[in-house]
């Protein structure tokens, strides 16, 4: 689905103005930017200092076409990115973004809507940034994912094909997610696995912080592509481990757990790690973002990580088994050290198995 | 009828924090004292970056105290910006209009780099001043 006509347009029109040039014509005040940008600097772990020079670059930067692109998703990461639209001041920065298309949103349907799209496309050919959301279902020819008469794999090639970078918002669009969980019907597969000739940030969760996303989004626009990990994932905000800036990690060094989600040491507040969090091997911006406009996050509501920023986080077995019960073979070595604490958390996976078999040695005598 | 479950997290008693988050933070912030005073540099430490329970964030602001200045602008949302009881550390925190805290942070220099007018804004007062000097001869 190449579009030469598309690429003929790029260079046709007007220069879209500059985020400086929008923000000065609707009156936004330069302090009242740098307080925007103070918190954009702040989500990126960027020092104070440094505000001033990129809400500089921020404001040079010229107004993006956004098309978001929904693939086999649940909408829960629109849902999680609108949240982030709320606040009036960040309200300011999204209004320079011209949204072109996104199905759910626009008010448009049907042939309408993706009229919309392609022209949308047409017109910012080359320039525009296209945000994926959802797995990609590529069995039996893609035939398990289709609108508007293409199927999701034709409409993500195209689309791709005339975008500057790709943001894969959500687990599912960044590495297949839930849809490629076991057994995986669908052979659903994240959009880095098609498209290899863009460049792509994965902003995986499920779904990803409010903030993350449109820190990313913001953060591309100021200074391009952000530094990645291995798995395409922003650094300035995927550097860390949940485990690494929980607040409860202290308990963990003291080796101070919560044995069950009611005991003592789930009151005092003790480490999660037996009762299955993986912030040990997660890699996620929670713990210091955190969730609901910084209200709290699951471990500070008492709950583990699930490690939904993962690569197949579903297929890990157990939400409530130590990570480290998964570095175990079934002869009992030890597979792997990708946990912190290994040691300490070798035991706990074995006094949690323990328990486990416990239980259900007991639920067998009661039946 | 659903009952709400009595989950509580017990706060840490003050002065019983565990790993001397607060300490630490207490001599980062001495040591960007020291770089003030002996070379003019300043520096600012992100606390919404710093894994800390609601009580140490608590005993972090109790520890610094006040200060004599403490203003608050209206910036579609409040930001306010408090000297604390050690001149040179700065308390700043930006709040957007829904009370959501969107950057805080302390600061450590002669005066908060917020207030400071920015190269461009200066070099736009140069501009528009001369521009309105040309208009009135």
């Amino acid at each position: 689905m190449n579009s030469p006509t598309c690429k003929s347009r790029a260079t046709v029109g007007n220069p879209r103005p500059t985020i400086g040039q929008i923000l000065d014509e609707n009156g936004v005040g330069r302090r009242r930017f740098l307080k925007y940008c103070a918190g954009i600097t702040a989500l990126m772990a960027m020092p104070p200092g440094m505000t001033a020079a990129f809400a500089q670059q921020l404001r040079a930067a010229r107004r993006p076409s956004i098309i978001y692109m929904p693939f086999q998703e649940c909408t829960g990461c629109l849902e999680s990115l609108t949240r982030s639209f709320a606040p009036s001041l960040e309200s300011l920065i999204f209004e320079t973004v011209s949204l072109d298309y996104n199905h759910t949103l626009q008010a448009a349907a049907g042939h309408a809507a993706e009229a919309a799209r392609e022209q949308a496309m047409q017109d910012a050919w080359g320039e525009y940034i296209l945000i994926c959301d959802g797995s990609i279902p590529t069995a039996d020819g893609g035939i398990y994912g289709a609108s508007a008469g293409e199927s999701f794999i034709e409409q993500l090639r195209h689309a791709a094909d005339g975008a500057a970078a790709i943001v894969a918002v959500g687990v599912c669009a960044s590495y297949g997610g839930v849809g490629a969980a076991r057994p995986n019907p669908t052979g659903a597969v994240g959009v880095s696995e098609i498209i290899t000739d863009k460049p792509i940030i994965n902003v995986p969760g499920c779904p990803p912080l409010p903030e993350v996303m449109t820190g990313t989004l913001v953060s591309f626009l100021a200074s391009g592509v952000p530094e990645l990990d291995k798995h395409l994932r922003p650094k300035t905000f995927f550097g860390n481990t949940i485990h690494d800036r929980c607040y409860r990690r202290r308990f963990y060094d003291k080796g101070l757990f919560a044995e069950s989600f009611d005991d003592e040491g789930a009151r005092n507040g003790w480490c999660l790690y037996k009762l299955g969090c993986r912030g040990p091997t997660t890699y996620n911006a929670c713990a210091t973002i955190k969730w609901n406009g910084g209200t709290s996050w699951p471990v500070e509501a008492g709950h583990g990580c699930l490690g939904c920023s993962e690569p197949d986080f579903w297929d890990h077995g157990g939400f409530y088994e130590p990570v480290t019960s998964k570095l175990f073979r079934d002869d009992g070595q030890i597979a792997g050290a990708a946990a912190a604490g290994a040691a300490v958390g070798a035991t706990a996976a074995v006094v949690a198995r323990a328990r486990k078999k416990k239980l259900a040695a007991e639920a067998d005598k009661e039946a | 009828m659903s009952q709400a479950i009595p989950l509580k997290i017990r706060s840490m008693r003050p002065g019983h924090t565990i790993g001397a988050g607060v300490h630490a933070l207490a001599h980062e912030i001495v040591a960007g004292l020291e770089r003030l005073q002996d070379n003019g540099e300043s520096s600012a430490i992100d606390l919404k970056s710093l894994p800390m329970a609601p009580e140490e964030f608590n005993e972090v602001r109790d520890m610094l105290g006040s200060g004599e200045i403490d203003l608050t602008l209206d910036l579609d949302g409040p930001t306010r910006i408090r000297e604390t009881a050690y001149p040179g550390v700065w308390w700043i925190r930006h709040e957007s209009g829904d009370g959501r805290v969107l950057a805080e942070y302390i600061e450590i220099g002669r005066f908060p780099e917020f207030l400071a007018a920015q190269p461009e804004h200066v070099s736009d007062s140069v501009r528009q001043l001369k521009d309105r000097l040309k208009g009135a001869a």
